[in-house]
């Protein structure tokens, strides 16, 4: 089943704070994963399989670790989404 | 200008002597391998008779610091005999904590900065004992790979010198490798009183008293005695890394706050 952006922007965020223990307020979509978030690349992979679970596709890995923001996460997630 | 004291003045010129050796000291290693080479020995037991040999060295050179009254150290507390398969965690003050390390834990596994790998003085060794360079991405599961095996890894969660015995700042990579793993922790606490040795200071910038290094090996740690391994491994890492940096706050507190009462 597709999901809409918005859709998968709120999953992303619901993982970052359930998972990640990231305040609500940082999640912009200009947020950089690294030195915003403090995602590191453990998290990364950690990220990448919990939001395999909401596509029903395989994600890109590499498009996904070469992610610098969240919008850049939602797109890659959006894109697999939709093209289910 | 300001006068110095006489043993001031001789600190300085042993810690010059120390820097010399240190020099000389790191090429050891690699001729050693060297003549190793022509021996028909597997890799592995060729990468543990080149950390022995840096064992030796780091032993050797402390006692040498110490001898010459650089400073003076003790270790504390129990060292465990044929030590196989743990994390080696260190809070890191100066520039000889992983010296001190290596001197008295056997068959250590370092992570190094990338730099150590192409310095002219250290990359040969480096490179020889397996050691593992921070900016490698795989080094998690390298770490892993090689305390299964049955290394020891030593790891300073800090990653880099701190500026105050009590303001640690640990990242989360020491944390990741010890849940990755499921391989136990020994702690090392490492204090030095006065601070030497600290992260930009030159050589010849030395304390105006000798310091005073204490070692101390404390009881070996299983994850799920320190955090809820039932949790998301994404808040174990989390967990896991405040409770060290807690743990070495308490530990370094009380080293530091006994020498100065």
């Amino acid at each position: 089943m597709a999901h809409s952006k918005q859709e998968v922007v709120d999953h992303i965020n619901g993982v970052l704070i359930d998972l990640f223990e990231i305040e609500e307020e940082k999640l912009v979509p200009e947020a950089l994963l690294h030195d915003d978030l403090d995602i590191d690349s453990i998290d990364t992979i950690d990220l990448l399989i919990e939001l395999k679970k909401f596509v029903p596709q395989e994600i890109d890995a590499d498009k996904f670790i070469d992610a610098k923001t969240l919008g850049d996460v939602a797109d890659i997630v959006h894109q697999f989404s939709s093209e289910t | 200008m300001k006068i110095l004291s006489f043993n001031h003045y001789w600190r300085l010129a042993a810690a010059y002597l120390c820097y010399l050796l240190f020099a000389i000291g790191a090429c050891l290693p690699g001729l050693y391998i060297f003549a190793l080479a022509l021996t028909p020995i597997d890799s592995a037991a060729k990468q543990r008779k080149v950390r022995d040999a840096i064992q030796w060295l780091c032993r050797l050179y402390v006692n040498i610091m110490q001898f010459i009254g650089l400073m003076n150290y003790t270790v504390e507390g129990t060292r465990i005999e044929g030590l196989r398969g743990h994390m080696v965690i260190s809070n890191h003050t100066m520039l000889i904590d992983a010296i001190f390390a290596l001197a008295f834990a056997e068959n250590l596994c370092c992570v190094v900065k990338s730099q150590l790998c192409v310095n002219p003085f250290t990359r040969v060794p480096v490179r020889l004992a397996g050691y593992l360079a921070n900016d490698d991405p795989h080094i998690v599961e390298k770490a892993s790979r090689k305390l299964h095996a049955g290394e020891n890894i030593l790891i300073f969660p800090e990653g880099t010198r701190n500026q105050y015995d009590l303001q640690l700042d640990f990242k989360r990579g020491a944390a990741n490798i010890a849940i990755m793993s499921g391989a136990p922790i020994l702690p090392i606490v490492l204090c030095c009183m006065p601070r030497a040795l600290c992260k930009g200071d030159s050589w010849w910038y030395l304390p105006e008293v000798k310091s005073r290094i204490v070692m101390q090996f404390k009881p070996v740690l299983k994850i799920e005695d320190c955090i809820d391994i039932t949790q998301p491994r994404t808040r174990q890492y989390r967990r896991l890394t405040e409770w060290l940096r807690d743990y070495y706050l308490m530990h370094v507190k009380k080293v530091v706050g006994s020498q100065t009462n």
